[in-house]
């Protein structure tokens, strides 16, 4: 799910897919600011189709941390 | 829990009497949330420790209390170098006091005392928490990146990504990003969203400080120039070559705006900048 959701964020913000870990933080990526946060969050749920609680989106530290939460949701 | 805490900030410094430190109450509203989850914090030993020891106290939010971890004193990190270090900064807080106390009565230029206290909270706030990362290494705790050379900011959204950054990056994680992404779930505009957002989030972060006019005003001031930036200038000036001159140019601009902003509060920062 990291893999996907790197290729995901270097094809939304136009950064190298190499330069991404499940360590990087939103303002590691150049274009994530709070402007785009929501509207890659948004894209995310239509690409994974899913639906994101703001209570999780709030306790997201880091890519990993999303990835986490996108795979839980996709599983269920 | 944090966003509970964050949040009744502004609302408990409504309450409060004048001069009294909000980051104290935050804190101890921490050590109360730390009490009540008890499957992390287990022992009534981690609260007694942490009272001892108060990095939020000096640096604002910046951790959750799932990273908390027990302060184990390390003597072998205590040595001349720390303490040397330790020295010097109490130094520099004294001094930019003094510097304060010397140049604050010199003018009524209200720009003027603004550049006063914007260097000197700026000197004082640094070495503070320097210090307390020379503790927090003593202590086994990660150090805390709070400024990240704010005076050679670029814009105002550039000063607030390296000034008190533990207390933007609270803003950003609890308030304008998820009221940025809430809006535009319910189908507003882009622009709206972030503009609403923004503009609360500055708010949040002006009345975080104290809940006043003063510091009320000085969270819309930031607001309108980031959004400015956002919205208007930096998409006038997309093919902005960051030469020497440039630089120095928006260098300049940054620091203006910023202390002009400081003169909106200067009489309530009179209290926080330590001097004689």
């Amino acid at each position: 799910m990291l893999d996907i959701l790197k290729r995901e964020v270097s094809s939304y913000f136009k950064v190298d897919f190499k330069n991404l870990s499940s360590k990087t933080k939103a303002y590691d990526v150049d274009g994530w600011d709070s402007l785009e946060h929501a509207n890659f969050l948004l894209h995310l749920e239509d690409v994974f189709n899913i639906e994101f609680d703001l209570e999780e989106l709030i306790n997201l530290e880091d890519l990993g941390a999303l990835a986490e939460v996108i795979e839980n949701k996709v599983k269920h | 829990m944090n966003i509970f805490l964050g949040l009744s900030i502004p609302l408990i410094n409504f309450f409060l009497i004048k001069n009294f430190k909000v980051v104290s109450i935050f804190f101890l509203m921490r050590l109360f949330s730390a009490y009540s989850n008890r499957k992390k914090i287990i022992s009534g030993w981690f609260l007694i420790s942490y009272i001892f020891y108060l990095p939020e106290l000096i640096t604002g939010p910046h951790r959750n209390i799932s990273d908390w971890n027990l302060p184990s004193f390390n003597t072998q990190k205590i040595n001349i170098t720390t303490l040397i270090f330790i020295f010097f900064y109490v130094n520099i807080i004294l001094s930019s006091g003094l510097f304060y106390s010397f140049f604050i009565n010199k003018t009524n230029f209200l720009i003027f005392k603004a550049l006063i206290t914007h260097l000197s909270l700026y000197f004082q706030f640094v070495s503070a928490c320097k210090i307390i990362n020379l503790i927090n290494e003593c202590f086994g705790q990660k150090p805390i990146i709070n400024f990240n050379s704010p005076l050679l900011a670029l814009s105002i959204n550039d000063f607030w990504n390296r000034w008190h950054i533990t207390l933007g990056n609270f803003a950003r994680q609890f308030i304008s990003q998820p009221i940025s992404f809430f809006l535009r779930k319910k189908g507003l505009r882009n622009s709206f969203a972030y503009i609403l957002s923004t503009l609360i989030a500055f708010v949040f972060i002006g009345l975080w400080h104290k809940f006043s006019l003063s510091y009320f005003s000085f969270g819309i001031y930031f607001a309108f120039f980031v959004l400015f930036e956002k919205t208007i200038l930096f998409k006038k000036i997309q093919n902005f070559v960051p030469t020497k001159i440039n630089r120095i140019v928006f260098i300049i601009y940054c620091q203006f705006i910023v202390i002009l902003g400081y003169t909106l509060v200067s009489s309530d920062l009179a209290n926080v900048i330590i001097h004689p």
